[in-house]
C-alpha cells in the first residue's frame, strides 16, 4: 500500500510549511546526510550559486552539525545564510513530499540517490568526474566546477576543523 | 513516436470548449517551438496568441518564431492589461514551476490569470500513482511475484543502445526474471533481439511508472528505469553525462547500466525479398543511395532544395536514389526519388544492399550502425559551450565511430545560423559532392 508514504509526505509538507513560514527564503539547501562529503562541496560553491541565482537570502537545511558550525566561512560579503536544523529522519519525510511532486523551485537536495538514484554516482571516477564535480554539475547546474578560494580558519572549534577536513576520497560510489 | 503534445492539445482544446479563452488577449509563457505548437491548435478555433513572454531582455520586441509573427515581451507586460482581459499560457516541461512562481510574485494567480498546461501538479501525480499501482498489480499478477520490470527509453536510437546493453546488465545483476515496458517503438527495437518478455504501454503509463518509482522506491514497484533524463524526473537531472570527455554510449555502459563489461548484444536483421524490393522501384543493388533526412534530435535541418540537389548530383553520377521517411508523418522533400519504407528488421540488409545511406545523424543511424555499406552521416557543428540542458547531436558526442559503433561512415559537420537555425546548405552540399 501506498497510505504509509502518503502519510510520511503529509508529514514533510508540515515540516515544509514551518519551515517556510519561519524563513520565507528564497533558496533552501537541504543536506540530508551527516557528515557528507557532497555537503562540503554544497557550502563550498554556495556563494557562486547565490550569485548566479540573484538571491541575498538562503537556509541550509541539514542534520550535518559540522555543517552548521562551519557555515560562517563560506558566507560572501552581502549575503546571509541561515540555518535550519532537521533530523534526518524529518529530513527524509521532507524528500517524500518532494518526491511526490515538484512544489517549489526554491529547494535544492545535496543528494544522489535521495529521494532517487540519479544515476550520477554511476559516474564517478569516470573521465575523472569527482564528487565536487556532481555537486557543481547536478546541483547547482553550473557547466563548470569553478576553482573556490580554499578556505580560511584559523579556530581550533573541532566541528569545524573536522568539516574541512572533508575532502574528495577517491571517486568511488558513495 | 512519442507525440509529447497530445496531453497540451487535448487539454487547450478542452480550455476552448468551455470558452476560457473567448475575448481574452492570450500570452504565452515558454519554449518557443512549443509556442509555435499551442498557436497550431489555436489557429483551428481562429485564435491567436498575442504575444510571448519571456525573461531574455535580448528577445524583446523580437519575432518570437520565423513562421508566425506575434512579439516577444517582458513579463511585466501583464501589468500593462486589464486583470480578466488576458490569459497566460504556460507551457515548459523543464521551467513551469519557475514561471507559476514568478507569475504569482507578481500578483496572479493560477487558473485565473494564467493556466499551465500539460503539468504534472499535486493530485496529476496522486492519479499517475494509482494508476501505476494498478498496471504493476497486474503485472505481477502476469508475470509472477519476482518479475522486474525494467522501463526502455521512448526514443528509437535510445531504445537500441539500451537493447544492446541488456543482456549483460542482466546478466551481471542476476535479474532472473525480466519483462520489458515500453513504448510502441521499443517493441519493434526489442523484436530485433532475441528472447524478451515485452509489455506494450502508452505514454501515460510511462508517465504513470516514473512518478510513482520516485515516490514509491526502486525497491517497491521492482522497477529500473532507464530514462533517468526524463523531464518528469525532475531531481538533480544528470548534466554530467554530456561534458566534454564523454560520448553517447558512455551514457549506457556507465551511466545508465554501470556495466563491469561493455559485452554489446548482437541484433538479427533479416529481408527475404531484397530483389522484390529493389525491382519495384527501379532501384540498383550496390548503386543505391538511400537518403534519410529527418532527426528529431536535430533542431537545424537542412531545406527540401538539398535534398533534391543531392538526389540530382547522385543519379548524374549514375547512382540510384530513394528516400527513407515515415509516409504517415513525414514529406519526401525530393519529388522525384522514390519513398523506401521498411521494417527495423529490414534496415540493415536493405542498406547493406543498396550500398549507401546518406542521413542526418537519427536513432536510425544507431538501429543500422552495423550495416556493412558506406555512411556518410551529418551532424550540426557545436558552437559556443555544452547546452547541458538538451541532448548533445554534435559529432563529439553523438558520432557513431566515437560511440564504437561502426568504423565505416564518414561523419561531417553543417555549419548554420545560430539565431534561426539555417543551415547553409549549399556549403555541405559541395563538401559531400567531393566526397562521392
Amino acid at each position: 500500500m501506498l497510505l504509509e508514504h502518503y502519510w510520511r509526505a503529509y508529514q514533510g509538507y508540515r515540516i515544509w510549511r514551518k519551515i517556510e513560514q519561519k524563513y520565507h527564503a528564497p533558496l533552501y539547501i537541504l543536506m540530508p546526510k551527516e557528515k557528507d562529503e557532497y555537503n562540503y562541496y554544497a557550502l563550498r560553491h554556495l556563494d557562486l550559486f547565490m550569485e548566479r541565482k540573484k538571491v541575498r537570502d538562503a537556509v541550509v537545511i541539514t542534520c550535518d552539525r559540522e555543517a552548521i558550525a562551519a557555515l560562517g566561512l563560506f558566507c560572501g560579503e552581502g549575503r546571509r545564510v541561515r540555518a535550519e536544523y532537521l533530523p534526518r529522519g524529518k529530513a527524509l519525510k521532507l524528500i517524500k513530499y518532494y518526491s511526490l511532486y515538484e512544489f517549489t523551485s526554491k529547494l535544492k537536495i545535496v543528494s544522489f540517490t535521495e529521494p532517487y538514484d540519479t544515476y550520477a554516482e554511476n559516474l564517478l571516477g569516470i573521465h575523472g568526474v569527482t564528487k565536487e564535480d556532481l555537486v557543481c554539475f547536478d546541483v547547482f547546474r553550473f557547466g563548470e566546477t569553478p576553482k573556490a578560494a580554499p578556505v580560511a580558519y584559523q579556530g581550533d572549534n573541532p566541528f569545524i576543523l573536522s568539516f574541512l577536513s572533508r575532502c574528495q576520497c577517491g571517486g568511488q560510489k558513495a | 513516436m512519442e507525440d509529447n503534445t497530445q496531453r497540451m492539445r487535448e487539454q487547450l482544446q478542452c480550455l476552448i470548449t468551455k470558452g476560457k479563452l473567448k475575448n481574452k488577449a492570450i500570452f504565452f509563457m515558454g519554449g518557443i517551438p512549443l509556442a509555435y505548437e499551442v498557436s497550431r491548435v489555436l489557429k483551428d478555433s481562429r485564435m491567436e496568441i498575442s504575444g510571448v513572454l519571456d525573461n531574455n531582455p535580448q528577445k524583446w520586441g523580437g519575432a518570437a518564431y520565423k513562421e508566425f509573427s506575434c512579439q516577444v515581451y517582458a513579463p511585466e507586460k501583464l501589468k500593462q492589461l486589464k486583470r480578466g482581459g488576458f490569459l497566460l499560457l504556460i507551457y515548459s516541461v523543464k521551467y513551469w514551476l519557475e514561471m507559476k512562481e514568478q507569475m504569482e510574485e507578481l500578483g496572479y494567480r493560477q487558473n485565473r490569470d494564467f493556466i499551465i498546461l500539460d503539468v504534472y501538479d499535486l493530485q496529476a501525480c496522486i492519479r499517475m500513482n494509482r494508476k501505476a499501482q494498478k498496471l504493476f498489480r497486474g503485472l505481477r499478477g502476469q508475470y509472477g511475484k519476482n518479475a522486474t520490470f525494467i522501463l526502455l527509453n521512448s526514443v528509437m536510437g535510445d531504445c537500441y543502445l539500451s537493447m544492446l546493453c541488456m543482456r549483460e546488465y542482466i546478466a551481471e545483476n542476476n535479474i532472473a526474471n525480466p519483462v520489458l515496458l515500453g513504448w510502441g517503438v521499443c517493441e519493434k527495437i526489442v523484436n530485433l533481439f532475441d528472447g524478451y518478455q515485452f509489455v506494450r504501454i502508452d505514454r501515460e503509463s510511462r508517465i504513470a511508472i516514473e512518478a510513482y518509482w520516485a515516490f514509491a522506491g526502486e525497491k517497491k514497484s521492482h522497477l529500473k528505469i532507464l530514462s533517468i533524463w526524463d523531464f518528469e524526473l525532475h531531481f538533480n537531472r544528470c548534466r554530467i553525462r554530456f561534458a566534454e570527455a564523454f560520448h553517447f554510449m558512455d551514457t549506457y555502459t556507465a551511466f545508465v547500466f554501470h556495466l563491469k563489461e561493455k559485452k554489446f548484444d548482437k541484433p538479427e536483421f533479416y529481408c527475404e525479398n531484397l530483389n522484390d524490393l529493389f525491382a519495384e522501384k527501379s532501384l540498383q543493388p550496390g548503386k543505391t543511395v538511400v537518403l534519410s533526412p529527418y532527426a528529431y534530435s536535430i533542431l537545424q535541418q537542412p531545406p527540401a532544395v538539398f535534398w533534391q540537389e543531392l538526389a540530382d548530383y547522385l543519379r548524374e553520377k549514375g547512382y540510384s536514389v530513394c528516400v527513407n521517411i515515415n509516409p504517415e508523418r513525414e514529406v519526401n522533400p525530393v519529388s522525384d526519388a522514390p519513398d523506401m519504407t521498411f521494417t527495423l528488421k529490414e534496415s540493415v540488409p536493405v542498406l547493406e544492399y543498396a550500398g549507401t545511406l546518406i542521413a542526418m545523424r537519427s536513432g536510425f543511424c544507431d538501429v543500422t550502425s552495423s550495416a556493412d555499406c558506406r555512411k556518410i552521416l551529418f551532424y550540426p557543428m557545436r558552437k559556443g559551450g555544452i547546452d547541458y540542458e538538451n541532448h548533445r547531436p554534435d559529432k563529439d558526442f553523438g558520432g557513431l565511430v566515437n560511440m564504437g559503433l561502426t568504423t565505416q561512415a564518414t561523419e561531417l559537420e553543417f555549419d548554420y545560423d545560430p539565431s534561426t537555425w539555417q543551415v547553409k546548405w549549399e556549403e555541405l552540399l559541395k563538401e559531400v559532392k567531393q566526397i562521392l
